[in-house]
């Protein structure tokens, strides 16, 4: 990491760690923190008044600046951070500490805030740990914006496209700010590809490498630089020989996104006229835009998991309802499907001990059920988004293991369709009601679900663990997990029967319908609905579009006579060439 | 005064979320809330003070509250930790 791989008359390469793709070539803006003026100089007891309004004024600037960022679409973590840093404004101690060092010390606003904030900086280094260590730039950061502030040197460089952005280290709130223009790339000196700064890059569609040692000091401002966030190069002052691959680079990348474009506003038939529908996984409102790039038709699985496990007034039916609305008002007239809370309970209870094994323990619907406040409250907010947008929404429950599980739900819904309709709401007739297939004992006895149930959806990811007896996150066995195992593929087919039979739905939202040959073999088995994450779509969509479905279906006949994932292995691999 | 002794419990140790929705829960209080750990003694409301701590999984904690409504701040300070600020 870091080294220099080779330094020629002018060129010089740098190697560092990969943080977001795509490759840019522009010229560089070196982002120097500029060391805030401090004034040290003490005031007289007539300044006093103006500086404690200057740093109250600093102080209400920062949190108004720190909260408009709140309101973003940005990934959780880094609205931990912004939210904890409109605390670390608000804070009491600080402003009572400042406020003395101003009126009593005589210090002017900057020091007083520089010295408080040393205090605590000086406190963190002693505890030296992990938890410590993060904080320190976001607490330097909070300190240098109220400075900036009171200095009045609160402007904010925009940059336009044609730069690269170079830094020694930002801030999550100096990307988000500095990327408000229409940056090239990213590279900064420090970093790995989990920092704050490499999230928000990605997060943007910002080519960047962190890591990349002494690049902010090799590199002249508005010097030319490259850089490859796939491979983490970057080459400062490149060649004209070196300028000219790059820009072929450039080209070829663009090329080869606007034909993985194309794959995805083709039609969705096999090359024999056999029709079949892609859906997407999502989570968040923000993949929204991503997932109508890729053309897919609605979504299959909307997790939900985050709304409770990430927000802070998490018994809250409003926000679940926006939520959902917002998610509805985005995706046209396509179908979503949403998943009710698939967690264990002590995600969301004081459960006291921990759980022996919390994947056969309580969760899914078996927590759920124990919990009818939570479960209701996440339903109503589903029948209120629905009332909005009928005709679209189709409930999904997770880990049943039991027929009463769905009866049980089934009666509890009723019930709440009353309640609801009672206070004047009208509830949408269309809603439909599926089941989770990712447990054995489901696929096994999946004729008796489906007469109780409008679809099915396949979970791969824990049909397999619970099927294999694989602890999916448990590395020493991961060799093991693979949803390519015979045995999977032999439940995935009595699922299936069971639902033509009993003429109801069925999909795939597991991990196998994004890879590519398996998908062909569930389009093979007749299930012609698969989700997935929506930047799977193209390869996916791909291989379908290129072959004929009856040869997915010969796919499908021979996969269930393997006897080992390798054998079925071999048979994609044969398959596909 | 009530003054309790208790454990991080949440994996991440107290990092950027759980000290911001301490000092946020405990700020709805009008009762004082301390925090003593290791001989370090710091105002809950701040989450400056809150941060310095770096208090990681299995650290213990004294919680020491006290004002007119102790009671029900302890009890909501208490069960926030315990839950492990909802996370896993």
């Amino acid at each position: 990491m870091g080294e220099h791989i080779q330094s020629t008359f002018n060129e010089i390469r740098l190697k560092g760690l990969a943080a977001s793709p795509g490759i840019a070539l522009g010229k560089a803006f070196v982002f120097n923190k500029r060391q805030p003026v401090i004034d040290s100089t003490s005031i007289t007891k007539s300044q006093i008044k103006e500086h404690l309004s200057e740093f109250h004024r600093a102080r209400e600037l920062t949190e108004n600046e720190l909260s408009a960022l709140l309101k973003e679409e940005l990934d959780d973590e880094i609205l931990n951070i912004i939210s904890a840093q409109v605390e670390m404004v608000r804070d009491p101690e600080l402003g009572h500490q400042v406020e003395q060092l101003i009126s009593v010390e005589l210090h002017p606003a900057s020091y007083a805030v520089q010295k408080v904030f040393e205090n605590y900086l000086r406190m963190l280094s002693v505890s030296g740990n992990h938890v410590a260590r993060e904080r320190v730039m976001d607490i330097k950061d909070t300190r240098d914006r109220l400075i900036e502030y009171i200095n009045d040197q609160s402007a904010m460089i925009r940059l336009d496209s044609e730069y690269i952005l170079v830094a020694k280290e930002l801030s999550p709130r100096e990307v988000i700010k500095l990327s408000e223009g229409e940056l090239k790339g990213i590279i900064m000196d420090k970093g790995g590809p989990t920092c704050h700064a490499a999230i928000i890059a990605r997060a943007m569609g910002i080519p960047a490498v962190v890591g990349a040692k002494n690049v902010s000091e090799l590199v002249h401002d508005k010097g030319l630089i490259a850089m490859n966030g796939s491979t983490a190069s970057v080459i400062i002052n490149p060649t004209d020989e070196t300028v000219q691959k790059i820009k072929r680079k450039i080209a070829d990348w663009a090329d080869y996104l606007s034909h993985l474009k194309s794959i995805c506003h083709q039609p969705s038939v096999t090359k024999d006229g056999h029709s079949f529908t892609l859906r997407a996984n999502i989570e968040f409102a923000r993949e929204l835009p991503n997932m109508a790039s890729y053309n897919a038709k609605g979504i299959g699985l909307l997790r939900t998991e985050s709304i409770y496990l990430t927000k802070e007034h998490f018994e809250n039916q409003k926000k679940q309802e926006a939520f959902y609305t917002t998610i509805l008002a985005q995706t046209g007239d396509d179908p979503v499907t949403i998943r009710l809370f698939d967690a264990g309970g002590d995600k969301f209870f004081n459960i006291g001990a921990k759980e022996g094994n919390p994947f056969l323990g309580w969760r899914g619907i078996r927590m759920l059920l124990d919990e009818p406040d939570l479960l209701s409250e996440q339903l109503k907010a589903i029948y209120l988004a629905a009332e909005k947008h009928p005709g679209r929404v189709k409930i999904l429950m997770p880990m049943v293991t039991n027929v009463t599980e769905v009866i049980a739900l089934k009666k509890l819904m009723k019930e709440l369709q009353k309640q609801l309709a009672g206070e004047g709401h009208e509830i949408d007739p269309a809603i439909e009601l599926g089941i989770m297939v990712e447990v054995p004992s489901v696929a096994i006895l999946a004729g008796q679900f489906a007469k109780h149930v409008d679809f099915f959806s396949i979970g791969t990811n824990d049909l397999t663990q619970y099927t294999l007896a694989v602890d999916r996150g448990n590395e020493l066995i991961s060799e093991l997990f693979n949803q390519r195992h015979p045995a999977v593929w032999h439940m995935i087919r009595r699922t299936v029967d069971a639902a033509k039979q009993h003429n109801i739905g069925i999909s795939v939202c597991g991990e196998l319908a994004s890879d590519p040959e398996a998908a062909a073999c569930l389009l093979g088995m007749g299930i012609n609905e698969l989700s997935m994450s929506p930047v799977k779509i193209p390869e996916v969509k791909q291989l379908l579009i290129q072959n004929e479905y009856q040869r997915m279906k010969d796919l499908s006949i021979g996969v269930l006579q393997c006897a080992t994932a390798e054998e079925v292995d071999k048979l994609f691999e044969n398959w596909k060439n | 005064m009530i003054r309790k002794k208790i454990k991080i419990v949440n994996e991440a140790g107290l990092h950027a979320r759980p000290a911001a929705a301490l000092v946020k829960l405990a700020g709805k209080f009008d009762s004082d809330f301390y925090i003593h750990m290791y001989g370090y003694k710091v105002n809950g409301k701040s989450i400056l003070g809150v941060m310095t701590l770096a208090a990681e999984q299995g650290a213990e904690l004294e919680l020491e509250i006290e004002g007119p409504d102790e009671k029900k701040a302890a009890r909501a300070i208490v069960d926030l930790i315990n839950k492990g600020f909802n996370e896993s």
